[in-house]
């Protein structure tokens, strides 16, 4: 708890951070590493600042951080990469940071029509990711795991309560009552 | 005895509910807005659990226009959807406004 509330103090200096893409073959983000003056780090710098990065998110932040398999060999000070990490590598030519949290939502797809993935569910998942990574981005922890939560919440509310309600509505209305 | 109002044909322009109301209101600058957007500049009376199936019922009754963006935002993964109003919104939402703001009269 100690650790928690150190880490997510203001006053603390920013760590270098994270800027999403969308890798397409692996709906995974995929993210530069950026120092304080928001310019791209070199590839050991960047590694070993987005180990000790995801090492701090990834044990407050179990559910929600992932990270790729990136190997660093700190013998020989040089960097063995998996293919995974060098497919994404090759994508963007960056590094890959966070899997989207979103990814329990696209789950859901198959089971909804396309109308209703357009208009509902993929707004949802656009809105969540955008809420996400700003309080990532503001080193709020905290706030994103409450983003997470609300929207799960309201993607559950938005495509499994609300249908339910509207045929509860429909029958409400043929019933006569409330004339 | 409450007053229960019908469609005729003199009222072609159904009466819409305020969560409605508060869309079409969001979008009447005539610029585009996506759904988030429109929650935040709702100050509340928006919800994220409801605002997408509103949303998709307005768009089938023609009040509003929507497509999907063509760059993915950079923080995302997946397009947004921009809504703007269309002329049968406007018009709904004229009507809204006129409705609320004459007086009820009370039958005697």
């Amino acid at each position: 708890m100690k650790d928690l509330k150190y880490k997510t103090q203001k006053s603390e200096k920013a760590p270098p951070f994270v800027y999403g893409w969308y890798n397409k073959n692996s709906s995974h983000v995929v993210s530069y590493i950026l120092d304080e003056t928001n310019t791209p780090m070199k590839t050991s710098e960047a590694l070993k600042a987005y180990h000790k990065r995801m090492a701090e998110i990834s044990y407050s932040f179990p559910d929600v951080a992932h990270i790729f398999t990136i190997d660093v060999n700190s013998d020989s000070g040089k960097e063995t990469e998996s293919s995974e990490s060098k497919k994404i590598k090759d994508f963007h030519n960056k590094k890959v940071i966070l899997r989207a949290p979103t990814r329990p939502l696209w789950f859901l797809i198959p089971f909804f029509s396309k109308k209703t993935m357009d208009k509902i569910l993929l707004p949802c998942i656009a809105d969540f990711e955008e809420e996400y990574f700003e309080a990532v981005q503001e080193n709020r922890l905290w706030l994103a795991r409450w983003k997470c939560i609300q929207h799960y919440t309201k993607t559950f509310v938005a495509v499994i309560i609300n249908p339910f309600k509207s045929v509860l509505e429909f029958i409400f209305k043929l019933s006569g009552f409330g004339k | 005895m409450t007053p229960f109002k019908k469609n005729t044909n003199e009222d072609q322009i159904p009466l819409i509910s305020n969560i409605e109301a508060y869309v079409l209101s969001a979008l009447s600058d005539g610029a585009e807005h996506y759904g988030l957007q429109m929650i935040k500049d709702s100050e509340g009376r928006l919800k994220r659990g409801t605002i997408y199936v509103t949303l998709s019922r307005m768009e089938a009754k023609g009040y509003i226009k929507s497509r999907k963006e063509k760059e993915i935002p950079p923080h995302g993964t997946v397009p947004r959807r921009q809504y703007r109003i269309d002329a049968p919104g406007e018009a709904a939402l004229e009507k809204w406004i006129a409705f609320h703001a004459t007086p009820i009269k009370v039958l005697a």
